[in-house]
């Protein structure tokens, strides 16, 4: 049989209910564990007025166990005349069991009395009333409130409960309120009892589909309703909604029937930046903006309401007059903006704090910009320093308007814009996209200007940040630097800029104020460290051979990315592999010699494979010397190869040789020949040995 | 063609209905305010177990918000209707629901949803869990939750219910200008309202006195301190409000740097703490007597 339970709360916040029914679904599963009960499966939906949880094909009882009690030592089990101790009876007695069922265990700790318990399942109709009440109180919110005198914190208050079981009502009582059969209508529809007959999700969707005023309670269905009725107000129009998926996300979860309102927006409005109408529609009051095919803003909005009404065209006055308001506020904002410009704006950013002990936004955009001019010298862009200039210098700017104060997320867009209007539209782009990427996928900035200004940033933000300790550890990151190391690793590798991460490191930590304390600049690498190789796995790299790369942090990123990919090319031949082997055990010799001179005398050679040896090391040499000193995937992959010449002639060299030869002289002059081998190796750029 | 209920009738609708739920109508407190919470109903009310029931309109001075009667939507003073129950009884949504019917808002012919909003005073170390409430896009209720209190956790809980008078009204009579509101048949908001907005503006932007006002400041809080150590807790807190007052005009006036205005609130939170320290002390006091 199937059972079901519905928690009928006050409106919870949309945030709230993704984690609230992964919980239902998951504590019911352990609670059904614990009381031995099986089932078929459970499903967890609902809305933000109703969570409910389905358990389907439950048993009617519970599985009997058996289970072996400890009790006291066998010595205890009967007395000098045979009888059972009050102990040993007593610990019968309490495990339900007659004193002639004891047994007597050997354990390590010497004979114990034991009880074979035999536990009788138990009807499931007499388990619920305890399952449903840990159920809906077991659930945790991100933020919870008291509403009654019981004290029960939950993230709104519970007004109702219904606990089926089959077509019986599972009594139990929580905060107040006893379990029925009734759910209720959309919250300004009264509070009429809609009686749910049996635990059936199907049928008590379509039981609630069916009201005269609609509850969609599958979220799947609300938000497939949700799409349609937005886009065909939309299409009615002859445009399209656009479908920002937080937004539809959101409204779906504070919505029981959502049904699309739209209406038309002055036009004068469009003079504003897009992003600015789309925040204010979008984030103030969450409705969808409307697009031509171009992917214009067209001046309409789609509201979405919960429930129909008689009364649909006052509803759309009502909207629209909010509407109008807010993106008149916006106007003024926008309008007081133009009118201060960014150069004010600049100058207030001295009273805007980088961080604790590090001076004002203003110092941090004076290093941002030097930064940026630095990369432009060190990347050959020397031609753009002008508009790098300018953008770096001012993108911290519209930090101090008012636009951004009211809408932080439009930060550097806005920027951008007042850039624009101000005549300065090639620094304009590197403004309005210095915050890229904005997610760890998402687009870098679009030009070249942009990647080093939006570089430089970031360097300075995370040099910062660790020079005053504030380093993100486990879950506490607040400064999103793990994300802008992220980004900064992007642009340095996919921009392919020739700069190592320890250049612009110790460049923006030369750009700090003399006497700056520093209380974690070292962490810095390693952190960089780990994003290098999230970044090369992204980007589709096997990193295990990063190990075998010591010098990423010295090294330009693409150069190590080449390494990498040439080195995973490279692992795969067989020849390789066992050059590697063999590369280690000289490593390893050379480690324990206490000293290796320098040159190779081959009169003291005894053995033909030193020989042979010695002449391939002069044969790579004179090959290696002979290769490009090229930087790039072949180029590393050219020398690697090279270096699989040594795998027959090590394997003789390490069958045929003992190193550590009695004679000093023939001693010293192997290590010098290994020694050879080793700087062959080295060569290639990576260190094999470390693989 | 005349829409809506005019503004004094809007009232009296109000006064009808929660009045029909139990609630004692009081009269407006005659001390300046920023918002109906700091009204000492309110205060006191939420925080002892007796169940209180309130219902009252509350003039608010919002020094900084004033635009000397030029702007349509911002006002330095203006009306909220305000109503407490404690403890909050279960069908209370459904109660508000209904109360929207008696102004002549019927939710079934209109949206109203319920947006997560937690409410907090840091002034009054208060907080609450509730909602702003959307009719049709727009704000027109604070819904909360109380919690804290001057620090107290509280129990029973009550429930605060917060109505924007203006903005109802200006959307049941259809105006774009509060000061086109029909106060009654033939008076409007800016006959009754429009020559304060102007003269108070220039008072707060202008005209006060910052040394006149730190003066205030200080000797309210002395004497807010004096009166709660002999137990005089309501003239207490008569200067607690006072002194809120004084610091939201130097703030309107420009008089505030950051770290002032810390220090400012954290004043003020101390000295609404020690009022309500010495009121629950002098009912415990009182219920021990009783005990005796």
């Amino acid at each position: 049989m199937n059972a079901l339970l519905e928690i009928g709360v006050e409106h919870l916040p949309a945030r709230f209910m993704k984690p609230a029914l992964a919980q239902l679904e998951k504590l019911a599963a352990e609670l059904l564990a614990e009381k031995r009960v099986s089932y078929e499966g459970i499903q967890a939906f609902g809305t933000y007025r109703r969570l409910v949880v389905e358990i389907k094909g439950l048993a009617d009882k519970s599985a009997d166990v058996q289970k072996e009690v400890k009790g006291p030592p066998a010595k205890l089990l009967k007395d000098a005349n045979g009888n059972f101790t009050p102990q040993s009876a007593g610990f019968a007695q309490k495990n339900g069991i007659a004193p002639e069922k004891l047994t007597v265990v050997q354990t390590d700790k010497g004979p114990f009395i034991y009880a074979n318990v035999k536990i009788k399942g138990e009807k499931t109709v007499k388990l619920l009333p305890e399952i449903f009440t840990r159920l809906v109180t077991g659930l945790e919110f991100a933020k919870n409130m008291v509403w009654e005198e019981s004290g029960l914190r939950y993230g709104r208050p519970i007004r109702s409960l219904i606990g089926l079981y089959g077509n019986k009502i599972i009594k139990f009582t929580v905060a107040g309120v006893t379990s029925n059969r009734n759910t209720y209508p959309l919250s300004s529809f009264g509070r009429k009892p809609i009686k749910v007959s049996t635990a059936d999700a199907v049928a008590y969707a379509e039981l609630l589909r069916n009201q005269p005023q609609p509850v969609l309670v599958v979220p799947q269905e609300r938000k497939e309703a949700l799409i349609k009725t937005v886009s065909n107000e939309a299409k009615a129009r002859g445009y399209q909604a656009d479908l920002d998926e937080n937004l539809v996300e959101e409204t779906v979860w504070f919505t029981e029937h959502p049904v699309a309102v739209s209406g038309d927006f002055e036009i004068k409005f469009l003079t504003l930046p897009k992003e600015l109408i789309t925040t204010v529609l979008k984030k103030q009051i969450k409705m969808f903006p409307v697009l031509n095919k171009k992917g214009e803003l067209e001046p309409y909005f789609i509201a979405v309401r919960d429930g129909i009404s008689v009364n649909q065209n006052e509803v759309r006055d009502g909207f629209k007059k909010v509407m109008s308001a807010r993106l008149s506020d916006a106007v003024f904002f926008f309008e007081n903006d133009k009118k201060e410009g960014l150069e004010n704006f600049k100058n207030k950013l001295k009273n805007i704090l980088f961080l604790e002990g590090l001076g004002s936004m203003y110092e941090k955009s004076r290093r941002t910009c030097e930064l940026a001019l630095w990369l432009c010298d060190k990347t050959g862009n020397t031609a753009l320093k002008d508009n790098v200039e300018y953008a770096a210098s001012h993108a911290y700017a519209d930090l101090a308007s008012h636009v951004v104060y009211e809408f932080p997320e439009l930060q550097g867009y806005m920027g951008g814009q007042y850039a624009a209007l101000e005549g300065h539209k090639e620094a304009a782009k590197a403004m309005e996209e210095f915050y890229f990427p904005l997610t760890s996928a998402s687009a870098l900035p679009s030009d070249i200007a942009g990647q080093l200004v939006s570089l430089a940033g970031k360097m300075d933000t995370l040099v910062g940040n660790f020079l005053i300790g504030q380093i993100p550890t486990g879950s506490e990151d607040p400064f999103a630097l793990r994300r802008q190391a992220f980004g900064a690793v992007r642009i340095l590798l996919e921009k392919n800029l020739p700069v190592s991460l320890k250049e612009l490191v110790d460049k923006a930590a030369s750009l700090y104020p003399a006497g700056t304390p520093d209380k974690g600049l070292k962490e810095l690498p390693g952190f960089l460290g780990a994003r290098v190789s999230l970044v090369l796995e992204q980007r589709g790299h096997q990193t295990q051979v990063l190990a075998g790369v010591p010098d990423w942090y010295a090294l330009p990123l693409m150069q190590v990315e080449a390494l990498v990919s040439a080195l995973n090319t490279v692992k795969t031949d067989t020849a390789f592999a066992a050059v590697l082997e063999a590369a280690k055990r000289v490593n390893n010799i050379l480690k324990k010699a206490e000293q290796v001179t320098a040159a190779v005398d081959e009169k003291l050679f005894e053995l033909p494979a030193e020989q042979a040896l010695v002449d391939t090391v002069k044969k790579v040499e004179n090959q290696l010397a002979a290769l490009p000193a090229t930087t790039d995937k072949n180029g590393y992959l050219a020398r690697l190869k090279t270096c699989t010449a040594f795998q027959t002639p090590l394997e003789n060299f390490f069958k045929e040789v003992m190193v550590n030869a009695e004679d000093k002289a023939v001693r010293q002059n192997r290590l010098a020949l290994l020694a050879r081998v080793r700087a062959c190796l080295a060569q290639t750029g990576a260190d094999i040995t470390r693989l | 063609m005349k829409y809506g209920m005019n503004f004094q009738d809007m009232i009296s609708a109000l006064n009808t209905y929660w009045t029909k739920q139990g609630c004692i109508l009081v009269q407006p407190y005659d001390v300046e305010k920023g918002a109906g919470t700091y009204n000492p109903e309110t205060f006191f009310g939420s925080l002892t177990k007796k169940p209180v029931s309130r219902a009252y309109v509350e003039p608010c001075r919002r020094p900084a918000d004033g635009r000397y009667g030029e702007n349509p939507n911002r006002l330095g003073k203006y009306y909220q209707y305000q109503v407490i129950m404690k403890p909050a009884p279960a069908n209370i949504q459904d109660i508000y629901l209904n109360s929207l019917k008696a102004i002549g808002l019927d939710p079934k012919q209109h949206d109203v949803r319920w947006i997560e909003d937690d409410w907090q005073s840091p002034t009054l170390g208060a907080s609450g869990v509730g909602w702003e409430i959307w009719l049709d896009g727009m704000e027109i209720t604070q819904f909360t939750y109380f919690q804290n209190m001057a620090g107290y956790a509280l129990n029973p809980i009550t429930a605060e219910i917060t109505y924007g008078l203006e903005r109802i009204a200006m959307y049941c009579q259809k105006v774009d200008n509060v000061f086109d509101l029909r106060w009654n048949d033939t008076v409007t908001y800016r006959d009754v309202h429009h020559e304060n907005e102007r003269q108070f503006s220039h008072y707060y932007f202008e005209e006060s006195n910052v040394e006149h006002l730190r003066r205030y400041i200080q000797e309210c809080e002395e004497e807010c301190l004096a009166l709660c150590k002999k137990g005089l807790y309501l003239p207490a807190y008569d200067n607690t409000m006072k002194l809120s007052h004084y610091f939201n005009m130097l703030e309107a006036r420009g008089a505030i740097s950051v770290s002032d205005r810390t220090n400012n609130i954290t004043k003020i939170r101390n000295l609404a703490k020690a009022c309500a320290k010495a009121y629950v002390e002098s009912v415990e006091g009182k219920k021990e007597e009783a005990a005796k």
